[in-house]
């Protein structure tokens, strides 16, 4: 009698498939707190202390034990992890890395938003990276995502830490859907990163894996991601999955 | 910001262009639509001209008009005093629905049978008033809809934070005309002016107002505004306040400049502008006093501060029927001085939205001479000339190389025709610069330019190229990474499934689980009381998860996350039903111990539970050579499980040896309401005879529906029973 198998859960199985696929592109992964600082989470990725973009991301704030105010928060996006990882001694450009991991922001949850919830980041750099690699490469990863048939498009968008910055769209089933954001990585943010701007150029992606997981498996609501329906978590198999 | 395609194509010529295509021309552009929704009064309310107007036979208080209605000429009753023949009136004809709901009919009213009705500015929606018809301007055309072509659209744009200039119908004009080489078209400003009424000012400028406009215009009368700015309004939702007010608004939209207008009577001795003194205060005109802190921006008269500047006016100098006189200002604020202010005081307006995200100090001047232009003409009365104080901020020069734009975009677009890009959008080209222009606060390096080009050629248009093939390099991270998986893997393996719960703890779940507060690291902004402190634990996520699935008779669930105790870590939490503890891959000794009686209780789980938790740093030492992480290249055909309780149930069958078990499984699955099998057990010899076996599965129940009710769940056995006995000759153990 066979050994019943168990189950990755759905979000560890589209971490999985994207780091799949990035792999082969010669992204490893790398990775950074989940409580973090202000400086790293906004300040080092060109948000301006008085900057309106600010608002893009409601913050939840963590309690200092001491002092007062808090500069301490849970971070907001994956992109903290860019600056954190150009400081490690293994990273001298040029890089490719991949960065999984849960996010948090301070939002009211409904079918489409979370309190908690993961993100996919990834960044490239080397001396002549363009936006055209850019929208190749997330084309390429849309297409070995959720099919080579899928139609993709993009069109400009804002980030404090990409310019120019991208939005990716990809036709699924009738509709077009925003999957990601993107751009070339801001001239300052390099700076931060401790390389030339003039020598060094990179791009950086992100994307909500729990809306890939909820448009790829169709789930209504991203909150049964996390509801723990083992008749959703016994869907998704394992290794040697037949 | 709320584009009304009717009041945009007043600034550009829209070509005949579709809602949809202008809204995708923006789209492409960066401006995303988030919404797009009709506008506008039906059709079939339209321009009329009073002909004649007669007592009613009938009735004291009614009258007869004769009105033109384009197409003939009708008999309407009216019983507004302000009707008088040769006026331009809006007439609803019969089958109108006006937006009160109220269906107009052709009806006799005390004798006289009525074809249609005269409309006051309530009855169409546009302002509470009730006490006579809105009288039209002479110019308009009988016959016409009231409504601009009667099918009218309303774009909602989320325009990015980068870009304050786009938050205007000049700005948005702007664009698009940039995109199709179209001039767009500034609103009129002709005003006369009357040198001789000066307005009383002593300004110098402050810190955080680098540009300052002030005039005054007497003899305002009590008017109402024309329909079609009324209307305006109230399609991208402005309130209607007092028309005054509303001309400010309005012209906020046009030119993305807020304006303050003050009653000019309240205002004692010179205004100025200046920081706030600590412990100043002020009563704005939402009704509540504000405590300003030093440094904060004020406009005050002799007496104190009379308004937050480019956030919300105050009460004490507030239009209102009585006003007359009024200054009128207009400014361009330092964008983050606007914003520590309002953060401070948590009060955001429409007017230190525009100012936070940069206005175009030039349009100050423009807008000011607009709004009153505007007042002079639907209102009366006489302006004076604008006094100013500051100047403009200086318009910054970026370096501009196409060369270099084509290389960090990877596209080849001639250096021409990159220049025509970005002198469509107001910057000034010379030789290896350009000027930016004053709206534009986010152009600052040559990246941006990159981007100017890139938006206005087309995003479509820029090739798709990819990264050159590397070697991949692994890293510490990377290896942690693998390692964790491989974790993962082996307990799937070994039967384990995993979970992923929230990361917070709330009070009571705190209470719940018997941690003291001091323990945890608490949100100091929690945005709900579900969400307090940070877990310290995976239990409680991985204890809600048993409690959710009471049907499924043997659960072995893990977590592998962070908790914080209270440093981050990464830890490895197991749940299973039971008494027994379990042997883990990796792990030499059992582990487990059983969840207290009460904490099962107050969970509501009905079976014994054992747990274990293992720091996951420890682990990773004993995976010495990760084995390849699983990595899944073919995909989860996916099921979304019914929404109502489903229910498991076993059934186990004999039969000949030689059946495949999935033949078996098929067909069980071809019964309603099964959604999901498993074979649980396949056993031979012992009490069976030689050439039979035993299969035994798991079956999910489940109606998409409804509850299954016990009967109807043994109807589906019944018939499954039934099914197996004529395919496979099954006896039911």
């Amino acid at each position: 009698m066979h050994q019943a198998q168990g189950h990755l859960h759905p979000l560890t199985w589209t971490i999985r498939r994207s780091v799949g696929i990035f792999r082969s592109m010669g992204f490893s992964i790398a990775s950074g707190p989940e409580l973090e600082t202000q400086a790293y989470n906004f300040d080092r990725l060109n948000f301006g202390s008085d900057h309106p973009a600010r608002d893009m991301q409601d913050t939840l704030w963590v309690n200092r034990s001491t002092g007062s105010g808090s500069d301490r928060l849970m971070r907001t996006h994956t992109s903290p992890v860019q600056i954190r990882a150009m400081e490690e001694a293994w990273t001298t450009p040029p890089v490719r890395l991949v960065v999984p991991g849960r996010v948090f922001r301070n939002e009211r949850t409904d079918a489409t938003h979370l309190i908690d919830f993961y993100q996919f980041e990834g960044f490239a750099i080397d001396k002549e990276i363009t936006f055209a690699d850019l929208l190749g490469t997330l084309e390429h990863f849309a297409k070995e995502f959720f099919g080579q048939a899928t139609p993709v498009r993009f069109r400009p968008s804002y980030f404090p830490f990409t310019e120019p910055s991208l939005e990716m769209l990809a036709k699924l089933g009738d509709r077009w859907l925003e999957l990601m954001g993107a751009g070339m990585i801001h001239p300052n943010v390099i700076r931060e990163m401790g390389l030339d701007p003039k020598i060094w150029r990179g791009f950086a992606f992100g994307f909500g894996v729990d809306r890939f997981a909820a448009v790829r498996y169709g789930f209504g609501d991203v909150r049964q991601l996390y509801q723990g329906d083992y008749r959703i978590l016994k869907q998704f198999p394992g290794v040697g999955a037949r | 910001m709320k584009v009304l395609i009717s009041w945009l194509n007043d600034l550009i010529d829209l070509g005949g262009r579709s809602a949809e295509d202008i809204a995708e021309t923006l789209e492409n552009l960066g401006h995303e639509v988030e919404r797009m929704t009709p506008s506008g009064l039906p059709s079939t309310i339209v321009v009329s001209q009073v002909l004649e107007v007669k007592p009613h036979p009938n009735a004291d208080r009614l009258r007869v008009a004769i009105v033109d209605t384009g197409k003939t000429s009708r008999t309407i009753v009216c019983g507004a005093p302000n009707l008088e023949a040769g006026q331009k009136v809006a007439v609803a004809l019969p089958g109108t629905r006006l937006p009160n709901d109220l269906t107009i009919e052709q009806r006799s009213v005390r004798g006289i049978v009525s074809e249609g009705m005269i409309c006051s500015p309530q009855e169409l929606g546009l302002s509470e008033d009730h006490a006579g018809i809105l009288v039209l301007e002479a110019d308009r055309l009988i016959g016409e809809s009231l409504s601009e072509g009667g099918a009218d659209t309303v774009l909602e744009l989320a325009v990015t934070a980068n870009r304050g200039d786009v938050l205007s119908y000049v700005g948005v004009a702007r664009e698009l005309g940039a995109k199709w080489s179209t001039v767009y078209r500034l609103p009129s400003t002709e005003l006369k002016l009357h040198e001789s009424l000066q307005v009383d000012a002593q300004i110098e400028n402050p810190v955080g107002c680098p540009l300052y406009t002030a005039r005054l215009i007497k003899g305002i009368e009590q008017k109402n505004l024309p329909a079609t700015i009324m209307e305006r309004l109230k399609a991208v939702d402005h309130h209607l306040y007092h028309p005054v007010v509303d001309i400010t608004n309005y012209v906020m939209e046009e030119f993305g400049v807020p304006l303050h207008a003050f009653d000019a009577d309240k205002v004692s001795g010179p205004i100025s502008v200046r920081p706030a003194t600590s412990g100043e205060t002020i009563e704005l005109i939402d009704g509540k006093t504000y405590q300003l802190e030093a440094g904060m921006l004020v406009i005050a008269d002799a007496t104190g501060p009379i308004a937050l500047a480019g956030i919300m006016g105050g009460v004490r100098t507030a239009i209102s029927g009585e006003t007359s006189r009024v200054i009128l200002e207009a400014a361009f604020f330092d964008p983050s001085s606007i914003r520590r202010t309002r953060t401070k005081l948590g009060l955001a307006t429409s007017a230190s939205y525009r100012f936070e995200r940069g206005t175009d100090p030039e349009a100050a001047r423009q807008a000011s001479d607009r709004a009153v232009a505007l007042i002079v003409r639907y209102l009366g009365g006489q302006a004076g000339p604008r006094i100013e104080a500051g100047q403009l901020p200086h318009t910054p020069r970026v370096p501009f190389d196409p060369a270099a734009i084509n290389d960090r975009l990877g596209t080849d677009v001639p250096a021409s025709e990159q220049e025509t890009i970005l002198s469509k959008l107001g910057f000034e080209v010379e030789e290896g610069s350009v000027t930016v222009p004053a709206w534009r606060h986010d152009v600052t390096i040559i990246e941006d330019l990159a981007e100017e080009v890139a938006r206005l050629h087309g995003y479509d248009t820029i090739p798709r190229t990819s990264l050159h093939t590397v070697e991949l390099q692994s890293n510490p991270h990377d290896q942690r990474w693998l390692q964790i998986e491989a974790i993962k893997d082996q307990l799937v393996a070994a039967g384990w499934t995993e979970s992923i719960g929230s990361t917070f703890l709330s009070e009571r779940e705190r209470e719940m689980l018997r941690i003291e507060p001091a323990e945890l690291v608490k949100l100091a902004n929690p945005v709900s009381e579900e969400a307090a402190y940070l877990r310290s634990t995976e239990y409680l996520s991985l204890l809600k998860v048993i409690a959710k699935n009471p049907i499924f008779p043997d659960l072995k669930i893990f977590e592998l996350g962070t908790i914080w105790n209270p440093d981050e870590r990464t830890v490895l939490t197991l749940a299973w039903t039971g008494r027994q503890p379990v042997s883990l891959p990796i792990v030499e000794t059992s582990v487990g111990s059983s969840v207290a009686q009460e904490l099962l209780n107050q969970l509501k789980i009905r079976r014994p539970v054992m747990l274990a938790e293992l720091p996951v740093e420890e682990l990773i030492t004993k995976v010495k050579e990760p084995k390849p992480v699983f990595i899944p290249s073919m995909d989860v055909a996916f099921r979304p499980p019914s929404r109502f309780q489903s229910s498991l149930r076993d059934v186990a069958i004999l039969v000949d040896k030689s059946v495949d078990p999935q033949a078996v499984a098929d067909q069980i699955a071809s019964i309603d309401s099964v959604v999901d099998i498993e074979l649980f057990d396949q056993y031979s010899g012992g009490k069976f005879a030689s050439s039979q076996q035993s299969l035994a599965f798991h079956l999910l129940i489940e109606h998409p529906e409804k509850n299954l009710m016990e009967s109807d769940i043994q109807t589906v056995f019944d018939r499954i029973i039934l099914l197996l006995k004529e395919q496979f000759n099954a006896a039911v153990r």
